[in-house]
């Protein structure tokens, strides 16, 4: 056993070990092997006390496939059914290795044969063991990436993002009415997610909808579900978003777009606290904790008469407003590089960096379409570049022309990303003149440092200044 | 039984092994011996094939040839053949009983 790669969880953590084995010595030679080496046995004589045991499902099971009562295949099946990560180990005769392969594709781990062998089994139990700590850091790697994706978009250094995470921070612990206003793009969907996921309700059901995204004859039915036959078309009985949130959040995205007879159920609904399938006639009860958002003003909505003025006061109890990207432009390298990091792995570049004047053209970008264009661009950006750093030249064009000097672009002519010192194939520039923008840009870059310009240019500080001074560029200068 | 599949270690539950493979072996005999009179060729089989396996996994070689032969032949010699494995399984008892008792 010495060979042995000793898994994390130490044997006697580890939760019982099943040996389902119709043979009475050998079951007791397993359950001895197992205990000699600290782990906790629990023995089955036969398939049917398998099938018939709805307690605990085991650490590890050890199966025989030759078992009287039940085909070992069937056992398999119906443990794997209970848990799809519970590591199988079979028990076979050597003759009946085809049998073991079968096994193999039903979901089991590993396999031993008979006549049984204690080392052999010992280290297939070691190795499950380490295959379910495996498993278990995946899911929680999973889990911590899912809440990092959601607080790593609301979450940025800018006095805006600060106050936001405040604001959310104090309406986690109660179900005060939340609705969530921004820009399309701002994460309003991301906000929603993080008061789900901190506050009681997170082991619950989180549900969206999206009002915008449903005719206006079929919002009722996805939010309250429908009886069969409630309408053409309803064959079977249909849940709607309220009954799966039982317990958890609703997001009801883009609120703005409810039709007036949807919020008047809605109104009933957070009324009563129940709510009545289309077509059926109980009242179902509901626990719900509901927040909303919408790119639209909704007072001017409830102004304009196309949203009720009662619902308007039961939902925006606590207004929660994004600030728009270039509101926060401040946080635009700390978004990037959470992108970057987080795309190169999806994209499988080994993108690491951002070069200076390509991260300085996306602070200059106006983008319209906050975080969710930014985070486009940088995948679209990953996806162009060949290098381990994006360049300008692997930005979008509408944002790399920002990175070029003031000259407006022109019409006639594309530019490229160096074509500001180049100029257009048949056009001289006039040496003074390329100076002039190889020096702006290079203050550009270091945002206004003569010394870290200096070094960029291959020229000394000194020299640096007579130039900026000689073509009147201090305005640049940090 | 001197190969028996266990590294040695305890006296303790290698007596306890082989009561409960004696234990069981016996009354699997008996199903057999039902079986093979009552002409249950499936029962036979199955009851055989455990008994292979139960020797087999012990080191039990004779006893597992002999339970093969039987899972595998027709009913008339299964008749003749569970004579001789019933004979085989008492001169094994004995030997264990005399060594682990």
């Amino acid at each position: 056993m010495g060979e042995l790669s000793h898994p994390k969880v130490t044997p006697s953590e580890l939760g019982p070990i099943a040996i389902v084995e119709d043979d009475p010595a050998a079951r007791r030679m397993m359950r001895f092997w197992l205990e000699q080496a600290g782990y906790r046995a629990k023995e089955y004589s036969g398939g049917r006390e398998v099938l018939e045991d709805d307690g605990d499902v085991p650490a590890i099971a050890c199966v025989d496939l030759g078992l009287g009562d039940v085909p070992g295949l069937k056992v398999l099946q119906h443990l794997h059914a209970r848990d799809a990560e519970l590591p199988l180990i079979v028990v076979t005769a050597q003759r009946e290795v085809e049998t073991a392969v079968e096994a193999m594709r039903a979901g089991a781990y590993d396999y031993v044969t008979k006549p049984l062998d204690g080392n052999r089994l010992l280290h297939a139990i070691a190795r499950a063991c380490e295959r379910r700590e495996l498993v278990r850091n995946v899911h929680r790697l999973e889990s911590a990436l899912t809440e990092r994706d959601v607080l790593g978009s609301i979450v940025g250094r800018s006095p805006a993002m600060r106050e936001l995470a405040h604001q959310v921070e104090r309406v986690l612990e109660s179900d005060v009415a939340v609705c969530v206003f921004g820009e399309s793009g701002t994460g309003k969907e991301l906000v929603a997610r993080a008061i789900h996921a901190g506050g009681p309700r997170r082991r619950q059901p989180f549900v969206a909808i999206n009002c915008a995204g449903i005719p206006e004859s079929l919002q009722e039915s996805e939010l309250f579900g429908h009886e069969r036959g409630a309408f053409t078309g309803a064959t079977h009985m249909r849940r709607g978003r309220f009954e799966q949130a039982h317990g958890g959040t609703l997001l009801l995205d883009e609120l703005g777009e409810m039709s007036l007879a949807t919020q008047a159920s809605l109104l009933r609904t957070l009324q009563e606290k129940t709510i009545r399938r289309v077509g059926g006639s109980s009242d179902i009860p509901v626990d719900v904790r509901i927040v909303c958002a919408t790119h639209r003003n909704l007072k001017a909505e409830v102004e304009a008469g196309r949203f009720r003025e009662d619902l308007y006061f039961r939902l925006v109890v606590y207004p929660i407003v994004l600030p728009t990207l270039r509101d926060r432009k401040e946080d635009i390298p700390l978004l990037v590089g959470h992108f970057l990091q987080r795309l190169s792995e999806d994209v499988g570049r080994a993108v690491k960096s951002i070069a200076p004047e390509a991260l300085e053209a996306l602070t200059r970008y106006h983008w319209p379409g906050n975080v969710r264009e930014l985070q486009n661009v940088v995948h679209r950006s990953l996806l162009a570049c060949r290098g381990e750093t994006i360049t300008l030249s692997d930005l979008p064009p509408d944002i790399y022309r920002l990175a070029l000097p003031s000259i407006p672009p022109r019409p006639d002519k594309q530019m490229s990303a160096t074509s500001s010192l180049e100029g257009a194939d048949d056009e001289v520039i006039p040496l003074r003149e390329l100076e002039r923008r190889a020096i702006q840009r290079a203050l550009r870059v270091t945002r206004g440092s003569v010394s870290k310009a200096a070094k960029l240019l291959g020229i000394g500080r000194a020299t640096l200044y007579r130039r900026i001074a000689s073509l009147e560029l201090s305005q640049d200068v940090a | 039984m001197d190969e028996l599949a266990l590294e040695a270690g305890s006296d303790a539950i290698v007596r306890e092994l082989v009561v409960l493979f004696l234990e069981d072996v016996s009354q699997r005999l008996q199903e057999l011996e039902q079986a093979v009179k009552r002409g249950d060729r499936s029962a036979r089989e199955r009851v055989a094939h455990s008994i292979k396996g139960s020797a087999a996994n012990l080191g039990a070689e004779r006893l597992a040839l002999l339970a093969s032969a039987i899972e595998h032949c027709s009913n008339d010699e299964a008749l003749t053949e569970i004579a001789g494995m019933a004979e085989e399984f008492e001169a094994l008892k004995q030997l264990l009983d005399e060594r682990y008792a």
